[in-house]
């Protein structure tokens, strides 16, 4: 049987973020608990073709999907299934691999024209003009009419003219097959910003499609769609922006967004039972600026414990039974809200400031990730070829470090790990479990994004996760590369990898694991 | 404590469940900045936002106290768009609800878009079309609300919208939820809430909702304003609301009792109306608003009406009663009625009939009222359109010369008080100011008459019929008890009785504030930049007044001007309060607002003509004091700044100087005048009759509690109080003496750029009022060349942007080293035989800084400055605050404490030595010497701190000293540098500080022995048959800056100071020139010590030559001291010397050392030698 689908939107610079966040998890081997595996497919909406946040998410998630093409899902790390929409398009019109779906004629483009003002009839030109009727203020800082806006920018400011753009979406070969494809024990999630401009659209758009799918000629098999378990995160404010009084970004309008979409969701999306589970977070902290930019010139913003948290509102969206998620006739049953909360109220989060569920969930997996990326950042170079894990077959050899596997998709991917551990321990309110360099370096390093440098501070293997100390004792050996290097050979001894590629991945995970757990009093 | 990233107020762990965010928890999400109440754009993900926005518009104004934009704790509660949106949502309803009465309803024409139809038709149409007609479809779709069960905007009963154009405007639309919604760009800037309303219109809402109880339904919102707007109703005393009140009520008990009172509730049933939303289905009638057919509207509606509305408007524009004025549009100009006409004037189709009753009051908008006699609605005027239910009286008459004081006319009692113009705002919408003013009998007219028991008469006369007559608003205002003159102690706690408008009877208020206007210019030329500032004093503490608050709006004729304001006192503290308003145009009246009343100030501006005179001033800012001189091409005579003629007064009080008695006619309100000069500026500056005049002591005053990190304005948060050593500061305020060498931060820097700018503003209003031209005018300034250049940089920057800014001036402003300046004057007057073939000396003795120049053939030749100056002798040394530990204060403040007499005007000043006392040492001694200067003092010679020293045979010595140390300096310096251009033959003394030398000897050819015989001394060398001689002007030393500044030659200035400036740092034998402070060692302090013995030693022979002592009456226990302390801890005081001198500009130890370090010692030990000769002998009396 196949393995049950959760189609997962993304809308806009936030769900980006927080689908790089969840990558991130899925990588170190974080799962929902439960005995159902799940197949992901995110699909990324954004009218910023060039937003920098939804780049890195896709590089992120393509290199997910080239080492698990390789190794498969059982060696620990990287083990659940990403797969792009692609898979499930019976016309191959789209370029492979790629997980957004574009807008089309957006760009430069005034909204006058995309509803085709000039040729509408008197009654319907007269109801547009009042419907839309009001200024924004255009690229240069300008004001125009409401009309006049261009639609890339004009989702920014305009959640109403996005709604209208955005509904293009239903027309799409995305979401036709998607429609067409889902099945009853498939699942679907929404990610997006309730103060932006294109979230706070595209969700109820997206909701409002899925439950009406019934009216749409272009769908097959639609029956399953109208009841689907939908389970959606509305990410509130949790940052701040830098005040720029051109901008269309205000950061003082907020707040006012936020509660006028939040009544807006109180009646149209809450009210009348439209999503089974919805997840609110918020973070009132006052930290530090994001730069101020409305999208047009690479939304670009750091990670934010926020995105993790609502990553894992994803896994415990995946943990819900089946029955819990009843929908009737496009409403749901019982319909779940949840909140999220932490332990210690932290500026720098650090795995015992979590309450112990999450804790649970994340402190092993993400530290064996660390670990691994410690030990190739650190010591690979003078292991790889003298010791026994190392040359016995499949060698991780010279060879092994120059193919693609290794240098290209696993490198790249642990890179853009440590820039997200690195981002999320110097933002505010932080992330911080791990010692890192120190504040000045890391910024060095995220501005560079060169290769040569990572994030943990080189100094020892013992304090590298804040908060855990090392079990020493008389008869206990030390914790060092070498310890490390003997655990690896003692691991590797008698155990048979079908490649160099799941032997590197699988290796690892099971020596982290293991000296986590019995050096650094990590729980399995 | 844990950490709950959300609103609701559960707990748990980790993702735990919660519920769906009602209206408590988004009322729970705190805007950290408080909220905006601006325009938002719209946030609602729907293309139905509007109606969604007009919904929650509602839903937010139902929860405000008076229904209007309101915030608490902080939080905005709705915003001024709610308020907006409301307001056109209730426009809209109005408009059909009297749309058998609009005049041009041809301009309205509706619009309907059937549901069905419409989609229909985009669906069907192009790609575009059909992507956005289903997006409507898909929004347009009704969701059911698990609460009611009903969708939450009705669009399940939605059928038709009905679009509204009025004027080729769609306005607005209906919307199933509110009735209507409303064009963003629909713009009546005139909001109301519904109980401002017509209330026939207010009574049909509430019978609309009683008769159709779907609305209460399905309209929530909606009928939670009405119900708020009846709780207001309620809550309001007059009896048109309670009528109102009563018969809401019984409305609601039975709708059908509002059809039988209203005129036009009843639909032609033959006729469509427009559906709101449509009901049939369920089988109950549909609500309809009374809109006459939406096909063909226009043509079938009740000719009748319109033929009456369209002959009164051709009557009313034919009355002899329509307004003379050129400000409102021609179009349905109101009728302007009064009671109990003399006249035979047509009114409409008749002459007026004193039958006819006017209302002294219209509630209506001016539109909506009823004319007298005839039951239509047009516009007309009653006395309670123009006239304040308060009259303000003042404690003082007004000043006719610059304020238009109504023409007040006393017909019993005396002219001891004046009165605000009771005008209201509106007046201006149809007359100017000057229309006010005019003598023309076609423009408007006031009159005041104060009449028995102190009761006031305001007749203001409207010209009508062309202005070939008038019609007379009359209000009698009464004398509360309290407020008379003759009170009892019992009336004080009265309160104050309230006007009845309705029946004319206005109540007068005695109001104790003043108002002041600086400048009293107003151009009219839009290339002068205005700067206004404004006082406000308020010391009203009568009753109920206590805790009121004033305010100030400035109108120019056209519309309101923009101004920002200050607090500086508050009455709840310093007994008074002032406001400052920073106003940077051109205002034509004020309006004057308290808690009860309100009324109009309208300045009389004096025509204004731009002149052509230049005038050139030149600003010495000092240590001390600041002087400023100026001159004009008119009249070349170089003299100092004043404002001495009556017509260049710059500042306008509003009460009269003249007429107003010293304690405000009893009211003890003297702040108002105090205020004056204590925090903004004194009438007259320079003038015989002024007590205040230039040099200026440099001292700023601000508020005590200012934030100097927020933005500050000058003469709002700071100004220079010529008051400074002459009186005490009795509100408010603090002061700040050491400006110029203030360490450098931006507070600082915002004080002297402050002091800068009040300069500026006194001489910009000077030029415009003695018909100057501002471009031409031409600025000096100068600066000592012993500053660091960063600092002199700062003071560059600061006065090339105050000067720029103000005058926009051709020729830059000029800024001239300090020293080189007095040359010239004394070269000008002839005083200066030297300089041309012998080397003269030009020596400028300022409060902190001694400047000196070499000049060969009238060029500088040379050039040294030094922080070694009069407060080296009487400030505090390198010490702290010293207040009256500094010798010299020690000795003389008790001597001054006693002479002052403890009454009257010494009395005061004695206060002012005591406030000063917590001061640095410099302020107590400056102060010291002010006395003999002060005007007020008569018996100069008591007071002379000068002669006092002069006379001190103890203390001489430390004088003495000072002189010799600065005179050897300047030898020392030219025998090293200049060795060969001979002895210098004259020594030019001016600043401030070269007072000293008067108070070493009045002669000054005893001085030039001294100084010949040093300088010998050092050169080693004998004048022979030649001598040195001594100029100076000895009454205007610190004036020769300023003066000589004026005469110098720009291209003798044309020299780099940088280049002839000199140090003597007394290591030139090992090479080093350029010291820095890191070079500073061991070798360098000896060299420094040993000089400054050289210079005791031969200081200490000359004192022992015969006769030396007797000729400067010096005391030989003063000798023996010296002796003994002279060369004591010298060390040491280099060290805190150089200390010293590091920290004043956080120099690093790279830095060049800019002055010698041969003074540091010095003036530690002039410190310690006048504590130790302070004690010698007491002050005989």
């Amino acid at each position: 049987m196949t393995k049950p689908r959760l189609y997962i939107f993304a809308i806009g610079g936030t769900g980006s973020r927080v689908l790089k966040s969840l990558t991130m998890l899925l990588a170190a081997g974080i799962k929902p608990e439960g005995e159902t595996e799940f197949e992901i497919i995110p699909i990324v909406i954004d009218p910023h073709k060039s937003n920098e946040d939804l780049k890195r998410t896709d590089e992120l998630i393509l290199n997910y999907q080239a080492i698990t093409r390789e190794i498969g899902f059982d060696n620990g790390f990287f083990s659940t299934e990403l797969s792009t929409p692609d898979k499930i398009l019976k016309t191959k019109t789209k370029a492979l691999g790629s997980f957004t779906f574009n807008l089309q004629q957006v760009a430069k483009k005034e909204f006058k024209d995309y509803i085709d003002l000039a040729n509408l009839n008197e009654p319907n030109k007269a109801l547009a003009n009042i419907l839309f009727s009001g200024k924004s203020i255009n690229k240069r800082g300008e004001q125009i009419d409401l009309l006049d806006i261009e639609m890339d920018i004009g989702f920014v400011g305009n959640p109403n003219i996005g709604s209208v753009v955005l509904n293009q979406f239903k027309d799409s070969d995305e979401f036709k097959e998607f429609a067409s494809n889902f099945n009853e024990a498939d699942r679907i999630f929404i990610i997006s910003s309730i103060f932006g401009g294109t979230g706070a659209a595209g969700f109820p758009t997206i909701l409002k499609n899925i439950r009406d799918a019934m009216n749409n000629k272009n769908i097959d098999g639609k029956g399953f769609l109208q009841n689907a378990k939908i389970g959606a995160i509305t990410v509130l404010p949790y940052f701040n922006i830098e005040k720029e009084t051109d901008s269309p970004i205000q950061k003082s309008d907020f707040i006012a967004k936020t509660k006028a979409a939040l009544s807006y969701y109180k009646d149209n999306v809450t009210g009348n039972n439209l999503v089974n589970a919805l997840y609110y977070i918020a973070d009132n902290y006052t930290g530090k600026a994001y730069k101020n930019d409305p999208g047009d010139g690479g939304q670009k913003n750091d990670a934010h414990f926020i995105e993790l948290a609502s990553a894992l509102a994803i896994i415990n969206f995946l943990e819900i039974s089946d029955d819990a998620l009843q929908t009737d006739e496009g409403s749901a049953t019982c319909p779940i809200y949840r909140e999220f909360s932490i332990k210690r109220d932290s500026t720098e989060i650090k795995f015992e400031d979590l309450e112990i569920g999450s804790e649970k969930k994340i402190s092993l997996k993400l530290s064996q990730l660390s670990l691994f990326k410690k030990f190739i950042d650190e010591h690979l170079k003078s292991s790889k070829e003298k010791q026994a894990w190392s040359m016995d077959a499949p060698a991780i050899d010279d060879k092994f470090l120059s193919q693609t596997f290794y240098k290209t998709y696993l490198s790249d991917f642990l890179n853009a790990y440590g820039f997200w551990l690195a981002e999320m321990d110097l933002n505010r309110r932080g992330f911080s479990p791990f010692a890192l360099k120190t504040k000045e370096e890391l910024e060095v390093y995220i501005d560079n994004k060169s290769e040569e440098i990572q994030p943990f501070n080189p100094k020892s293997l013992t304090t590298f996760i804040k908060d855990k100390e090392v079990k020493q004792g008389w008869f206990k050996k030390t914790v060092d590369y070498s310890f490390f290097d003997d655990c690896l050979s003692k691991e590797a001894k008698g155990k048979n990898y079908n490649t160099a590629q799941a032997k590197f991945v699988k290796l690892f995970f099971e020596t982290t694991k293991h000296i986590l757990t019995s050096k650094f009093g990590f729980q399995s | 404590m844990s950490k709950i990233f959300g609103y609701s107020n559960k707990g748990g762990k980790d993702w735990f469940k919660s519920d769906a965010y009602s209206d408590n928890e988004i009322e729970a999400i705190k805007d950290p900045e408080g909220g905006s109440e601006i325009n938002l754009p719209t946030a609602i993900p729907s293309p139905f936002a509007r109606i969604d926005l007009v919904k929650n518009a509602f839903h937010n104004i139902a929860k405000t106290p008076s229904l209007k934009h309101h915030r608490s704790g902080g939080d905005v509660i709705a915003s001024s768009e709610d308020e907006k949106l409301v307001s056109d949502c209730l426009d809209l309803i109005e408009l059909f609800f009297n749309y058998d009465k609009l005049s041009d309803s041809n301009k309205l024409r509706i619009i309907p878009w059937n549901k069905a139809n419409e989609l229909s038709n985009l669906k069907n149409s192009s790609d575009k079309q059909r992507r956005y007609g289903e997006t409507l479809e898909l929004y347009l779709k009704p969701t059911i609300n698990a609460d009611d069960g009903f969708d939450p905007y009705n669009f399940d009963l939605l059928e038709n919208f009905y679009l509204v154009e009025y004027h080729d405007k769609i306005i607005g639309c209906t919307s199933p939820v509110t009735f209507f919604f409303s064009n963003s760009n629909y713009s009546n800037n005139i909001r109301l809430a519904l109980y401002e309303r017509d209330f026939n219109f207010q009574k049909y809402l509430y019978y609309l909702f009683a008769k159709y109880p779907i609305l209460t339904q399905r309209m929530k919102v909606f009928g939670k304003y009405l119900a708020k707007n009846k709780e207001i109703i309620e809550a309001k005393s007059e009896a048109k609301f309670r009528n109102l009140f009563v018969e809401i009520n019984a409305i609601i008990r039975d709708s059908s009792a509002f059809a039988t009172q209203v005129i036009k509730v009843s639909p032609n049933s033959s006729i469509p109306c427009i559906e709101i939303f449509n009901l049939k289905t369920e089988g109950v009638e549909n609500p309809c608003l009374w809109m006459q057919n939406v096909e063909i509207q226009v043509k079938e509606i009740k000719a009748q009406e319109r033929i009456v509305t369209g002959s009164l408007e051709q009557l009313a524009t034919a009355s002899d009663f329509l307004i003379h004025s050129n400000k409102t549009a021609a179009a349905r100009k109101p009728l302007v009625l009064q009671n109990d006409l003399n006249k035979r004037l047509r009114y409409l189709d008749s002459n007026w009939d004193n039958n006819n009753k006017v209302p002294f009051v219209f509630n209506e908008q001016l539109d909506k009222r009823i004319i007298p006699g005839y039951n239509l609605e047009y516009p007309c005027l009653t006395v309670s359109d123009f006239l304040e239910p308060y009259l303000i009286r003042l404690v003082y008459p007004i000043n006719n010369g610059k304020f238009f004081n109504g023409n007040v006319a006393v017909e019993i009692g005396d002219d001891s008080k004046g009165y605000i113009l009771p005008l209201k705002k509106q007046f201006f919408d149809y007359f100017d100011t000057y229309d006010l003013l005019s003598v023309n009998t076609d423009k408007p007219k006031i009159e005041m008459i104060q009449g028995g028991e102190e009761s006031v008469k305001v007749i203001l006369k409207i010209p009508v019929k062309d202005g070939s007559e008038h019609i007379s608003f009359e209000r009698t205002y009464y004398c509360p008890e309290l407020f008379k003159k003759n009170k009892n102690a019992a009336s004080i706690n009265l309160e104050i009785p309230k006007p009845d408008e309705e029946k004319n009877k206005g109540v007068i208020v005695e109001h104790q504030f003043g108002v002041t206007l600086f400048p009293f210019i107003k151009t009219n030329i839009p290339e002068i930049a205005p700067f206004y500032r404004v006082q406000l004093v308020d010391r009203d503490v009568v009753a109920e007044m206590k805790s009121s608050a004033y305010n100030l709006s400035f109108y120019s004729n056209q519309t309101i001007v923009h101004s920002t304001t200050k607090e500086r006192s508050n009455k709840e503290i310093h007994s008074a309060t002032s406001k400052y308003f920073v106003v940077n145009n051109e205002f034509d009246f004020i309006q004057v607002k308290s808690k009860l009343a309100s009324g109009i100030i309208i300045p009389k501006w004096k025509p204004f003509v731009q002149g052509n005179k230049v005038f050139k001033f030149a600003i010495d800012f000092g240590t001390t004091n600041t002087h400023i001189e100026y001159c004009d091409n008119i009249k070349p005579e170089i003299r100092p700044f004043d404002i001495s003629g009556d017509d260049e007064i710059q500042i306008a009080t509003l009460f009269d100087t003249e007429k107003t008695s010293e304690d405000f006619g009893g009211s003890g309100a003297i702040a108002i005048r105090e205020m004056i000069e204590e925090e903004f500026l004194p009438l007259k500056i320079g003038s015989t009759d002024s007590e205040y005049k230039f040099p200026q002591r440099t001292v700023l005053a601000e508020s005590g509690n200012i934030n100097i990190n927020a933005a500050t304005d000058t003469l709002a948060d700071f100004n220079i109080p010529f008051i400074f050593e002459k009186r005490l500061f009795n509100y408010n305020n603090t002061f700040q003496t050491n400006l110029k060498w203030a360490k450098q931060e931006e507070g600082n820097r915002k004080r002297i750029k402050s002091y800068f700018e009040k300069l500026i503003f006194l001489i910009r209003n000077k030029v415009l009022l003695n018909g100057g031209n501002l471009s031409a005018t031409e600025i000096l300034w100068f600066y000592p060349t012993s500053m660091k250049s960063g600092r002199k940089d700062d003071l560059e920057i600061l006065w090339n942007d105050l000067i720029n800014k103000y005058f926009n001036p051709t020729t830059q402003p000029r800024g001239i080293p300090e020293s080189l300046a007095p040359f010239y004057y004394y070269k000008h007057h002839k005083k200066a035989p030297g300089g041309n073939s012998t080397p003269a000396i030009s020596v400028d003795i300022g409060g902190g800084t001694t400047d000196v120049v070499y000049f060969l053939k009238n060029k500088p030749l040379l050039l040294t400055s030094f922080k070694f100056a009069a407060n080296s002798i009487f400030g505090d040394g390198f010490g702290l605050v010293g207040g009256t530990d500094q010798g010299l204060a020690r000795k003389y403040v008790p001597h001054f404490e006693k002479i002052l007499n403890s009454s009257g005007y010494q009395g005061l000043l004695k206060g002012v030595l005591k406030s000063l006392k917590q001061n640095k040492s410099e302020d107590v001694n400056t102060f010291l010497f002010s006395l003999e200067t002060n005007s007020k003092i008569t018996d100069k010679d008591s007071f002379s701190y000068n002669l006092l020293l002069n006379n001190d045979e103890d203390l001489k010595i430390i004088f003495l000293y000072f002189y010799s140390a600065i005179i050897y300096h300047i030898a020392d310096l030219m025998k090293n540098r200049i060795p060969d251009i001979g002895l210098p033959s004259h020594i030019f003394f001016s600043g401030n500080g070269s007072k000293i030398l008067r108070i070493i000897s009045p002669k000054l050819s005893k001085i030039e022995n001294i100084t010949k015989q040093i300088i010998e001394s050092v050169f080693n060398v004998s004048y022979g048959e030649e001598s040195v001689s001594i100029v100076t002007d000895i009454n205007i030393p610190k004036e020769t800056t300023c003066k000589g500044g004026l005469l110098s030659d720009p291209n003798d200035l044309e020299i780099d100071v940088r280049n002839i400036k000199a140090i003597l740092n007394l290591v030139d034998e090992k090479g080093v020139y350029d010291l820095t402070y890191d070079q500073i060692d061991q070798n360098v302090k000896n060299s420094v010590i040993t000089k400054v013995k050289a210079l005791n030693a031969l200081f200490v022979s000359i004192l022992k030559k015969d006769g030396i002592a007797e000729d400067f009456k010096i005391s030989s226990a003063s000798i023996k001291v010296f002796e003994t302390q002279i060369n004591k801890f010298l060390g040491e005081y280099l060290e805190d010397g150089i200390l010293f001198n590091k920290k004043l500009d956080a120099e690093q130890g790279d830095n060049k050392v800019e002055e010698t370090l041969f003074f540091l010692p010095i003036i530690g030990a002039i410190n310690n030698l006048s504590n130790h000769l302070s004690d010698l002998t007491p002050v005989k009396n």
